[in-house]
């Protein structure tokens, strides 16, 4: 029995030893000089002359660095592997399928930072500009049979014409189009879930999420909204597009929008929160038009003094109450 | 210089007096544990024969500064596992390992009166889970390292010492009860 003379434990038996200081070194050494006694049984086993010296044999006629010697040694080593075909090719079609649906399954997602706007190009050259804080969604199979866009936000769309009809969905709206240029705006608050679309230019047709049948067809300069307790939208009303697109080039402008909205507009441009103190304002409605380089402050002004309102500055934004 | 280490390098400049060499040395030792890991003679000749084939081939990636020992331990010991999967994959569901004669408990009469300290412990041995077992023998009788047996039993040298003395520590609490009861 070739056992190396152990004079006591391993190395890191001591370390182990210092970490558990309930438990005696001594006693552990006596157990592990012990154990020598009980060696495993096969250490009997005495190991066949012969067959050591056919493996001797075997081991010095090994090839060297001839690549048909060792590739007849490795042939003979891989037949004994038994590798289950079969099943690997299996589990690499399975594979191959679930990575390719879930490739095709992940939506492509555009998400604009507070203070940004970002124009992004679809596959099918449509282009579509993101206002702050707003979220595009479309799948990796967008052109192919269909082509829609989920949106949380307010965006621009430069629809390019072609007989595939493209959807813009939101919570509260579907807006089905050929070839056109829109906006949409759906910023969501509280109960003040709307889906705003002026159209600028071509045709659209407008739907509730909750019902696509009752739908209106906008001309250009007209606008129509979507509650999300509604179930169908508004009867569409001539409007001037160019408020609305102010965004487009840095401006802050809104005809007769709801406090809550403007508040929600202004929470995504500036990445600051703005909170209503009270209620009192949730239904009233506000125009309010800014220049590009508005501040927070230039914002709260304009909204302040119509309402007569004050605001004070929290860890994250603003909370506006009214005067006392 | 280790002579292991020696051996490692003239491997690596492919003389074949180096692997008889390396199998004079090492293979008694590795013959019984390949025994020991497939309970089958033939296997085991097989096995051991094919570690040092398939040391011979991989000689051009062999590094000195790692134990050619703990190499030669760890390819017997997959081998030596594949055995085990293709003859249960093969043949009948005979479980190889719970072929595996039971660890005989003596009664407590018969250790009382016959038993030696020695074949107790023997039997504490054998009490071990398997894997335990494995590293607490790689450890005390085949005088492997902690690292070694790491790289042997896909393990991390930190598991290692834990297996090594949670054997000792199951051994050491056998000992004192015997001690209570026999004194």
């Amino acid at each position: 029995m070739p056992t190396t003379p152990n004079p006591g434990l391993p190395p890191e038996a001591y370390d182990w030893l210092a970490a558990h200081p309930d438990a005696d070194p001594a006693e552990f050494e006596r157990v592990w000089h012990l154990a020598e006694q009980a060696p495993p049984p096969d250490v009997a086993f005495v190991p066949d002359p012969d067959r050591v010296a056919a493996i001797r044999t075997r081991l010095a006629v090994l090839p060297q660095a001839t690549d048909a010697g060792r590739k007849k040694a490795t042939d003979r080593l891989s037949r004994r592997r038994s590798v289950r075909w079969p099943y690997v090719l299996t589990a690499c079609v399975a594979l191959f399928v679930a990575v390719g649906m879930g490739w095709a399954m992940v939506p492509i997602t555009v998400t604009v930072p507070p203070g940004f706007t970002e124009t992004q190009v679809l596959p099918d050259g449509s282009t579509v500009t993101l206002n702050s804080g707003a979220t595009l969604q479309y799948r990796r199979t967008f052109g192919w049979r269909t082509r829609t866009v989920h949106l949380d936000g307010e965006a621009f769309f430069d629809v390019t014409s072609q007989a595939t009809p493209f959807d813009v969905q939101t919570p509260q709206a579907t807006v089905t189009v050929l070839g056109t240029q829109f906006n949409v705006r759906t910023w969501e608050r509280a109960s003040q879930g709307e889906t705003v679309v002026v159209l600028v230019e071509g045709s659209i047709r407008l739907a509730a999420a909750r019902n696509a049948n009752a739908s209106v067809t906008l001309a250009p300069g007209e606008t129509a909204r979507v509650h999300q307790d509604a179930a169908q939208p508004t009867m569409p009303e001539a409007v001037q597009p160019e408020p609305f697109l102010r965004w487009k080039t840095g401006g802050f402008a809104f005809d007769n929008e709801s406090v809550p909205a403007l508040l929600d507009a202004a929470e995504r441009r500036f990445g600051l929160s703005m909170r209503l103190a009270d209620t009192r304002f949730v239904n009233t409605r506000l125009s309010l038009f800014l220049n590009a380089d508005a501040s927070p402050d230039a914002f709260l002004e304009a909204l302040c003094t119509p309402l007569d309102c004050t605001y004070h500055a929290t860890n994250d934004g603003f909370v506006i109450s009214a005067t006392p | 210089m280790d002579p292991f280490a020696a051996w490692s390098t003239r491997l690596r400049a492919s003389d074949a007096h180096a692997c008889t060499e390396v199998f004079d040395a090492l293979h008694p030792s590795l013959l019984r544990y390949a025994l020991r890991l497939t309970q089958d003679e033939d296997a085991a000749y097989d096995v051991v024969q094919e570690a040092f084939i398939t040391l011979w081939e991989r000689r051009h990636t062999l590094d000195p500064n790692r134990s050619l020992k703990a190499l030669l331990y760890r390819i017997v010991h997959n081998r030596s596992l594949n055995h085990l999967r293709m003859k249960k994959h093969a043949a009948t569901r005979t479980d190889a390992l719970a072929q595996q004669p039971p660890a005989s408990v003596p009664s407590p009469e018969e250790t009382y009166e016959t038993a030696h300290l020695s074949v107790l412990l023997r039997t504490w041995i054998d009490e071990l889970a398997p894997r335990r077992r494995e590293a607490f023998q790689l450890s005390r009788f085949e005088g492997l390292s902690h690292d070694e047996i790491a790289q042997v039993m896909n393990l991390t040298p930190r598991t290692v010492t834990n297996h090594i003395m949670l054997a000792l520590q199951h051994l050491r609490n056998r000992l004192r009860t015997f001690e209570a009861n026999g004194a």
